[in-house]
């Protein structure tokens, strides 16, 4: 992830512009997936985020080879049929807080925002906007999302055998604690 | 013999059956007996793979890695895993490896500890990342 690894290089060597960063590298998104026969849950633990609190700027990226399924067959054909992750090793969102003012990160609490911006997966780059939460907690601030993608819209092909498994619609979960950046 | 032959295809049938089932339902498997193609240092591991990311993927990514390094941050993930990061030459990032207590027995190594660790390699992400680490 070039643009993560800039900002934070930039944040580390200019000292004053660190403070309004907050930095994970173990978030949790995972994907949800639910049809009448079968449920199928993936986690990826790993999801590197940058938050910066003045201007509202938001990242995340993750491999797609780091999501974990419970079976190994499933986690296969995830990686070698759908996603192609090979050929398309990360997936990254960029987008902002649009209500990024309405956020007081010296006042722990919770605060609803609005999420929006560009995600791309399989190659293919999407506009989302989605809801979500903040919660302030010190110098933490958890970070909380749901939304859906359909696997079409990001030219993800699934063979009409398995159609019936895999729902028009995945839920994406985000939940990451990221912390302030510290020189 | 008709009834015999029908007997043995349904024989056939139920056993070619469970067997798609189990390997269907296989669980993602320990790497602890699986062979590391690649073996060294967590810090020749990141210069290599940054210093060229195509290249790394190919030499790297979907393969099994044993790494040597310093433990410079733990971290307790959402689940019961917690993900180490060992040094670099990069001042923030190093590689990362998530260490999973199903495949593992030993307790989580703490910081400023050297470890041993085998684990999948996964591609990198500003951080090389490793998965389903086993600590040697």
């Amino acid at each position: 992830m070039k643009t993560i690894t800039t900002i934070l290089l930039m944040a580390v060597t200019l000292s004053g512009f660190a403070q309004d960063k907050y930095f994970t590298r173990n978030g949790n998104i995972s994907f949800f997936s639910s049809t009448p026969v079968e449920d199928i849950k993936a986690d990826n633990f790993n999801a590197t985020a940058v938050l910066d609190s003045k201007t509202g700027a938001f990242e995340f990226s993750v491999l797609m080879k780091s999501f974990n399924f419970k079976k190994a067959l499933m986690q296969e054909h995830f990686n070698e049929n759908y996603v192609e992750s090979s050929k398309f090793p990360k997936s990254v969102f960029k987008g902002s807080i649009e209500n990024i003012s309405d956020v007081d990160f010296s006042k722990d609490g919770e605060y609803p925002v609005a999420v929006s911006g560009e995600i791309t997966l399989h190659g293919v780059t999407k506009q989302i906007t989605t809801p979500g939460v903040l919660t302030v907690s010190g110098e933490k601030i958890n970070s909380n999302a749901v939304f859906k993608l359909s696997p079409e819209d990001f030219d993800i092909e699934i063979p009409s055998v398995v159609r019936d498994k895999i729902a028009n619609e995945i839920e994406v979960t985000v939940a990451a604690e990221l912390e302030a950046l510290k020189r | 013999m008709k009834k015999k032959i029908i007997f043995s295809v349904l024989i056939l049938v139920a056993v070619a059956v469970s067997i798609g089932y189990y390997m269907f339902q296989k669980p993602v498997e320990s790497l602890r007996d699986k062979e590391a193609t690649w073996q060294g240092s967590s810090e020749d591991l990141y210069d290599e793979f940054t210093a060229d990311e195509v290249a790394g993927n190919k030499t790297f990514t979907g393969n099994i890695l044993e790494v040597t390094g310093t433990v410079v941050d733990v971290m307790q993930n959402a689940d019961s895993s917690s993900t180490l990061i060992l040094n670099s030459s990069h001042p923030i990032f190093g590689v990362k490896c998530r260490i999973d207590p199903k495949f593992n027995k030993v307790e989580t190594p703490s910081k400023g500890s050297e470890v041993s660790l085998k684990g999948l390699c996964t591609g990198i992400n500003s951080d090389v990342e490793l998965n389903q680490c086993i600590i040697q």
